[in-house]
């Protein structure tokens, strides 16, 4: 009653009325006073009649008299009544027959208090809601049934019995119908989704040695393929959603980091190998809020251009209104290797050299009195032993969170110190992360994330092949030398001999100095308009600011550096910002009609700068790559800039009908400056419906299906990610020299084509999410069927063009998939015991490419001289391993005089299988056109992981098992261990190689001949089942310290067991990095280490 | 609107065809940019197909790959990378020089340099195709690509490729200069095209014009400035190389120019104790020379110790450490500490190749006796003396003399593949060899003996080009 004022009630009329019905007094006194009265119907429904005989009286009291026994409450606005229901906390308490109860409300798990839980006496209107700090007080009946509701948790049910203090614990909901989910520019609750769409709880990577959120995905859910490239602290892990469909364009998953879209790629840095560090590793895993994962094209198609991979969105944690939270968590941990590779001891190393510099009539290098000496009781060195350590891991972590009613903000700092188990090696992170939303006023709201990031990364060289990187080394380094040549001077033993030129690795490891210095400034400010009720602008602006120094020093004392000191700075930065302008209108009409439209417009732009510098001959090692200016030769630097950018107009529609069934259809327009001028624009539309089964009576009446959806969607996406400046006739630098003198020629360097455009993946899913038993059982079934078409490939082109290739759209490739998610909740009392199962299955296979019916892709190992190993074939999987059949040893001359002819064709060689020739048999020759097949499919029949957490009391204890099913693996290591050339170690089992005494069927004889045919005898099982994580936490049941809100203790271990026949050191290896063609490679990958971790994380108040 | 501005692609790092080819410089940094493919034409392939398939060469203990085995032991494929990339980096020179040449002819500018430039052009197009019709015999003869279909076509005739590489050289030797000033060292001169005509000539057995071409050059070395070096080691000394006895040569520089990896390669290190000398770390000994080649040099033959290095110094302790076998030593630069900075100018045309091939056209046209004449400058400086001079040679008799001066003079430089062939001896010169050095060193050389044949005198087509390119034909016997 705002506009009451003294004249109002000061008016005074007569009235007499016995027994009336409201509506009709309100007649009455309108006429009398010319006041209108504004209600529903529904309103008055609940209204008594009343009796009134009043004379002279001031209308305030008349009205008082006629609302005194209504449910109603009335406002006077001018010479407007507004009659409404009364609120609940209006309503009069009969203070003879209640109590006052008050108490607190808490996370059953992380014993957080809980604000804004609904408490409520059943059947009555009588209820309240927690504050910041979780506590509420009620007047209620002795004896009455509280509800305790709170969005995402278990509803609670208890009696009040007497006045007291009630302590109430919640328990988050397995299956949140409720939950809010993030969409593409917007969210939605679970149970509006029409798309396929995985949400990964954070708190499930949080407290485990990963520093980078895509490394903990693995196995975390359906249809969402996780690569562990590399084990070194910081590596990139490559993710494949719902298949590869690209050949050659980019294949990871768009990221949008609250809201900014952000192409991770296959990585960045300078490594030494092809190991590459993980732009997400800039984000710190503890400031995430909530990952979600589409993959469907209706929910990706919002992001057009770059949603064929699949789109990942991560929200950062913000504050909480009327709560303030300090936490600090900290683990500390030690971190080892899993296993060795069992190779062979001096003694047995020596005998092999000599057996095999024998076998060939040369002079054997090692005399009897050498091997009589050899040291450590003939063990030699383990250069295993050498090159790996256990390290120590250690993370800090504090964080503020908290707000007001127009505030709300979350602030953290967060310091990780990661040594890796390979010498030499290591990661540090220190950032910040500020978070900060501000209510300015009724209409308006600016919502702001800002982060700033710092890695400082040790790299040394690990997947490098041939015969570089440490473990490469490790492997191959013969046995019989040291480390140091000469243990006085500790002058290193500088490169295997005799045999194969590796360096030495633990002066590599120790020597070697390779650094990326990354900073990240990644931060958006927005602001949101609500215009007219449902309508709302918002306005954002982002940046991403990228910079990473890699720095390298090779010093004169180890081989790599050919005797002379050198220095290489190589600094690239990456500029990209972004603005988005968006409207919403959301409105539902009768009831029955719900709609949300999102429209918008957005531009991004990215500049990346190059420039790098390297001089080599320094005086001594002090400056190391400090100074490259002190350095005796300059050598040429290198520069770029480059530039990207899109546009975009976007829109969705979602339309609810009796929140039964639901509607989406999204699109966007996307430009981008990287096709041709032929094919800058194209539109990426979708569409998909959703029933809700379980809202219609019928299955309601079934009383079987607490949740029932079907949904189905279909749409277009794109990918862009084909590298820049592409179709354009560029021409390349080279240099030559006259005399002294040096000069630079220009020549095209690229085929043109002003045709080139977007790869196109048309999707379809269809989807079922079912719940049974008050959602104790829920499942998530998808099928899809993907289809790319326009593929950008480098297509190799005859070299008497004067090129090798030229990019073109030439083919299309299908993936076709099953996932299924299941949640359970077994047992739900003082004891615990939930269930998160998830498997997908996908086939891949290429329908067509640019009418050939095969090509021979990836680039083989250069070392090896393996030609190459992989053969995209029409109507079959991507990525397949092309090579030669093993048939054993030749082990006597008639088995030679039978042949075939090939390229090991002596006693004790190796037998290649004839499996064809030109007239369509076999033809007593072992070539590489006929005898060659397919040995290999990289790609598993099925994957996932299953969690199961267990909890007791404050006991909780949770198991995480990943697992890969089928999928091989090129153990390229194995090329050089399995063979007796005496030119590198070997596995200790080739102690039982061919010799005219020892007829092995699987080594053949020692000889310095080195044959390197890729069969498959290369070619490794490498399905496994991981115990990748085990948490046991303790949380600390009530606390007598005030301050002390929650106190959490827990011990991690990771990478416990692994069940595999894989012979390397772990099946989850990637020696490409993120390659598409080239997947399920192992050439001197850094293993990932098995951790245990002691952690502990305090809330104070 | 948009379109145009936000989304054009307009890079500002790097030249795009249309941005380029405007000014005297553009046209010459095309030409240099033709210069650049002898880097990977002859650094270590040309030898690599030239040398260790036939006599002179074989792979050390630095573990070969199998495709370096495959030459050595002639049971090399159509897949061959080597082979590969010779074929690629010829047509990728030629790829350039087609479009310097082209782009050139459309501009306008001082004629004397235009037609330089495009003369530099024209002599490197004529070497590159010589290089591909003598591995390969008839090769796709493309001058202007202008899209790919331009590049899928057959094979064109030997005789008409050669008719465009005398056409190429010939346009040189008239428009190229006879010498340049020293910040131009190591251009394409009138004189290289001359020679290069001459042993195309010679390679065609058309004798009699092989002797004029030569002859032209010969007898007015003086105005050429060609001679020979006394000292046959300063061909290979970087304040010499580029001497008068430097025809046309593929020019070095240490970082951050282009170095030569053959010290790398060639250099000690399983034949010395210890693995290596001291102080020069990274030598791996992968290509050495064969006992076959190394026993064919008389005593008093300076170009032995040239050729051959078995003591090295090393700058750790400054003691000489000998090697058990003899190694190459042409490119080994005395002084070095870090092999890969080499910058040892590799020989493409010496002038002593211009008067061996001379001497080798007289005496084919019937005129020994000068063609003795000229045979003996060059043993003359091989010795020192005129005491192994020949004299009172048959004109058959003459060519058993000349083609073991070549092997002897031109050892490790990449020719003597070619000489087998053009001469006519190769099946013969393998047999031979295999089993000679099964009786020097090596018993399994003896499948050298079986595997040569006859068809080898080319080398296959890439596989990778008739898969790609149907219109191609593969070479007999392949």
């Amino acid at each position: 009653c705002l506009q009451a004022n003294a004249s109002t009630y000061a008016q005074k009329i007569s009235i007499s009325l016995k027994n009336t019905p409201l509506k009709k007094v309100f007649k009455a006194i309108r006429e009398r006073t010319g006041y209108n009265f504004i209600y529903t119907s529904e309103v008055l429904q609940d209204a008594v009649p009343v009796t009134l005989h009043e004379k002279n009286t001031a209308l305030k009291e008349i009205l008082d008299k006629c609302f005194l026994k209504q449910p109603l409450s009335y406002s006077i606005n001018g010479n407007i009544i507004v009659v409404k229901k009364k609120t609940a906390s209006k309503i009069q308490i009969n203070t003879d027959t209640t109590i006052q109860i008050k108490g607190i409300v808490k996370d059953s798990l992380t014993g957080n208090p809980l604000s804004g839980v609904t408490v409520k006496m059943k059947e009555s209107t009588i209820g309240t809601m927690t504050d910041g700090r979780g506590r509420f007080s009620l007047s209620v009946p002795n004896g009455a049934i509280l509800g305790i509701s709170y969005l995402g948790y278990n509803k609670k049910s208890i009696r009040v019995n007497g006045s007291q203090d009630l302590i109430i614990r919640l328990s988050a909901a397995l299956t949140g119908l409720n939950q809010i989910v993030v969409i593409g520019y917007g969210t939605q609750k679970r149970a509006d989704l029409t798309g396929s769409i995985s949400s990964i709880k954070p708190s499930e990577i949080q407290g485990t040695p990963i520093t980078s959120v895509d490394q903990g995905l693995v196995g975390r859910a359906s249809g969402v393929q996780v690569i562990q490239t590399s084990g070194m602290p910081g590596a990139i892990a490559s993710i494949r959603i719902r298949g590869t469909s690209s050949l050659q364009g980019g294949n990871e998953p768009l990221y949008v980091i609250d809201g900014v879209p952000v192409y991770s790629g296959g990585g960045y840095g300078r490594t030494g190998g092809k190991t590459q560090l993980s732009p997400l590793a800039t984000i710190n895993p503890s400031d995430i809020e909530s990952i979600e994962i589409l993959k469907d094209a209706s929910a990706t198609a919002i992001y057009g251009s770059r949603a064929a991979n699949g789109v990942v969105l991560i929200t950062t944690k913000s504050g909480e209104k009327g709560r303030d939270i300090i936490s600090f968590d900290a683990y500390f941990g030690t971190q080892s290797i899993v296993k060795k590779i069992d190779l062979m001891n001096g003694a047995d190393y020596a005998k092999l050299v000599n057996e095999a510099y024998t076998n060939d009539g040369l002079t054997p290098p090692y005399s009897q009195e050498f091997m009589d000496n050899i040291p450590n009781h003939g063990k030699g060195t383990d250069w295993q032993d050498e090159i790996f350590r256990s390290a120590p891991i250690q993370n800090y972590e504090l964080s503020f969170m908290g707000g007001d009613k127009k505030t709300s903000y979350a602030a953290s700092l967060n310091y990780i110190d990661q040594k890796g188990i390979v010498l030499g090696s290591g990661m540090k992170r220190y950032s910040g992360r500020i978070n900060l939303d501000r209510q300015m006023n009724d209409k308006f709201k600016i919502i702001s994330h800002l982060s700033l990031s710092r890695i400082l990364s040790d790299n040394v060289p690990t997947d490098a092949g041939g015969t570089d990187g440490v473990v490469t080394g490790a492997l191959n380094f013969n046995p019989l030398l040291g480390i140091y040549e000469n243990d006085e001077t500790k002058s290193y033993t500088l490169v295997n001999k005799p045999g194969i030129l590796v360096p030495n690795p633990v002066a590599t490891a120790l020597e070697m100095k390779r650094k990326n210095n990354t900073t990240r400034l990644l931060g958006d400010i927005s602001g949101q308009y609500d215009i007219t009720e449902g309508l709302t602008a918002k306005v954002l602006f982002g940046i991403d600011y990228f910079m990473n120094k890699a720095s390298q020093y090779t010093p004169s004392n180890i081989y790599q550096s050919g005797g002379v000191a050198s220095a290489t700075i190589a600094d690239a930065t990456y500029t990209n910002w972004l603005n988005e302008n968006t409207l919403t209108y959301s409105k539902t009409f009768n009831q029955n009609h719900s709609i949300n439209l999102l429209g918008g417009i957005t531009f991004q732009k990215n500049k990346g700068e190059d420039l790098s510098g390297s001089s080599q001959g320094f005086v001594n090692d002090v400056l190391g790559y400090n100074n490259l200016g002190s350095g005796s030769v300059y050598n040429q630097p290198g520069s770029s800039t480059t530039e990207w950018s899109i546009m975009s107009f976007l829109g969705r529609i979602n339309y609810a009908f009796k929140d039964k069934y639901l509607f989406t259809l999204s699109g966007r327009y996307d430009g981008s400056s990287r096709f041709g001028t032929n094919n800058k624009f194209a539109f990426f539309p979708s569409g998909a419906i959703a029933w809700k089964a379980s809202e219609e009576e019928f299955i309601k009446n079934l009383n079987l299906f607490s949740n029932l959806k079907v949904r189905t969607g279909y749409g277009i996406t794109g990918n862009q990610e084909i590298g820049l400046y592409n179709s354009l006739a560029t021409l390349g630098a080279v240099t030559y020299s006259f005399g002294t003198d040096m000069v630079t020629g220009f020549n095209p360097n690229k085929i043109p084509n002003p045709d080139l455009k977007w790869e196109r993946t048309a999707q379809y899913d269809a989807g079922l999410d079912l719940g049974v038993l008050n959602n104790n059982i829920s499942l998530t079934a998808d099928y899809y069927y993907k289809k790319t078409t326009n593929l950008i490939y480098s297509v190799a082109v005859p070299l008497v063009s004067g090129f090798g290739t030229s990019l073109q759209n030439i083919g299309s490739i299908q993936n076709q998939g099953f996932e299924i998610g299941l949640q359970t909740n077994n047992l739900n009392r003082a004891f615990k015991w939930t269930t998160d199962f998830n498997i997908s299955f996908n086939k891949n296979k290429v329908l067509e490419l640019g009418g050939e019916q095969y090509k021979d892709v990836g680039g083989g190992d250069g070392h090896l001289k393996t030609g190459q190993v992989h053969r995209l074939i029409v109507g079959k999987p991507i990525g397949l391993f092309y090579g030669y059949v093993f048939d054993g040893i030749f082990q006597d001359n008639t088995e030679l005089d039978n042949g075939p002819d090939g390229p090991t064709n002596y006693l004790g060689g190796k037998r290649y299988k004839d499996l064809s020739g030109p007239d369509g048999n076999p033809d007593g020759k072992v070539d590489a056109t006929y005898d060659r097949t397919v040995i290999g499919d990289p790609n598993p029949d099925f994957y996932g992981g299953l969690a199961n957490t267990f909890s007791y009391k404050g006991v909780e204890l949770s198991i995480f098992i990943n697992y890969s099913y089928g999928n091989d693996i090129l153990n390229y290591n194995a090329f050089q261990l399995g063979l007796p050339s005496g030119g590198q170690n070997v596995y200790a089992d080739l102690v039982n190689r061919w010799t005219p005494e020892n007829h092995s069927n699987v080594y053949g004889k020692a000889t310095t001949n080195r044959s390197a045919i890729f069969s498959n005898q290369f070619i490794e099982d490498g399905s496994f089942i991981k115990l990748k994580t085990v948490t046991l936490s303790y949380l600390f049941p009530k606390l007598s310290v005030k301050w002390l809100y929650g106190l959490k203790v827990y011990i991690t271990g990771q990478n416990l067991l692994a069940i595999t026949h894989y012979k390397g050191y772990d099946p989850e290896v990637s020696y490409r990095g993120a390659s598409n063609l080239e997947t399920g490679e192992d050439f001197g990958g850094y293993p990932q280490a098995r951790s245990f971790l002691f952690g502990i994380s305090v809330n104070l108040n | 609107c948009e379109k145009s501005g936000f989304l054009k692609e307009s890079p500002t790092d790097r030249f795009v065809e249309g941005n380029f080819y405007s000014s005297p410089s553009d046209a010459q940094a095309a030409v240099d940019a033709v210069y650049n493919q002898l880097y990977s034409i002859y650094d270590r392939n040309m030898i690599l197909l030239n040398d260790l398939p036939a006599d002179d060469e074989k792979n050390g203990l630095g573990m070969p790959n199998q495709y370096l085995q495959d030459l050595e032991f002639l049971k090399y494929t159509t897949e061959n990378t080597f082979i590969q990339s010779m074929w690629g980096s010829n047509y990728s020179g030629i790829g350039r020089a087609n479009s310097a040449i082209n782009n050139i002819n459309k501009m306008s500018f001082d004629t004397t340099l235009k037609a330089r430039l495009i003369g530099e052009a024209s002599f490197l197009r004529a070497l590159y195709y010589f290089n591909l019709v003598r591995f390969f015999g008839d090769v796709p003869l493309i001058l202007d690509l202008k899209t790919l279909k331009d590049a899928i076509i057959p094979r064109t005739s030997t005789d008409s490729v050669y008719d465009q590489i005398i056409k190429d050289l010939q346009f040189a030797e008239d428009n190229l200069p006879v010498n340049y000033d020293s910040k131009n060292l190591g251009r394409a001169t009138s004189g290289a095209a001359k020679i290069l005509l001459g042993e195309v000539y010679l390679t065609r057995h058309d004798f009699q014009q092989a002797a004029d071409k030569l002859a032209e050059v010969v007898k007015h070395e003086e105005e050429y400035g060609y001679g020979l070096n006394n000292d046959f080691a300063d061909n290979w000394k970087i304040p010499t190389e580029n001497g008068k006895e430097s025809v046309f040569s593929v020019q070095h520089l240490p970082p951050p120019g282009h170095a030569i990896g053959l010290m790398t390669l060639e250099g000690p290190k399983y034949s010395v104790p210890g693995g290596g000398i001291p102080g020069i770390p990274n030598t791996n000994e992968a290509d050495i020379p064969t006992m076959d080649l190394y026993t064919r040099y008389i005593d008093g033959d300076t170009r032995k110790d040239v050729t051959f290095k078995i003591e090295y110094l090393s700058p750790a302790n400054g003691q000489i450490y000998k090697s058990s076998i003899p190694l190459f030593g042409k490119y080994w630069e005395e002084g070095l500490t870090k092999t890969g900075n080499c910058d040892i100018n590799m020989q493409v045309i010496r002038y002593a190749d211009a008067l061996l091939m001379y001497a080798e056209s007289l005496n084919e046209t019937g005129n020994t006796a000068d063609a003795v004449k000229i045979l003996n400058r060059v043993r003359e400086r091989a010795f020192h003396d005129t005491e192994h001079d020949y004299a009172d040679l048959t004109q058959s008799q003459f060519r058993t003399k000349i083609y073991l001066e070549r092997r002897l003079e031109f050892a490790n430089e990449g020719k003597r593949w070619f000489d087998l062939v053009r001469t006519g001896r190769l099946l013969e010169v393998m047999k031979a060899h295999g089993t000679l050095e099964a009786k020097l060193a090596e018993s399994n050389k003896t499948t050298i003996t079986q595997n040569a044949r006859a068809y080898q005198s080319l080398y296959p087509i890439p596989q990778r080009e008739l898969d790609l390119n149907k219109l191609l034909t593969q070479n007999q016997g392949w």
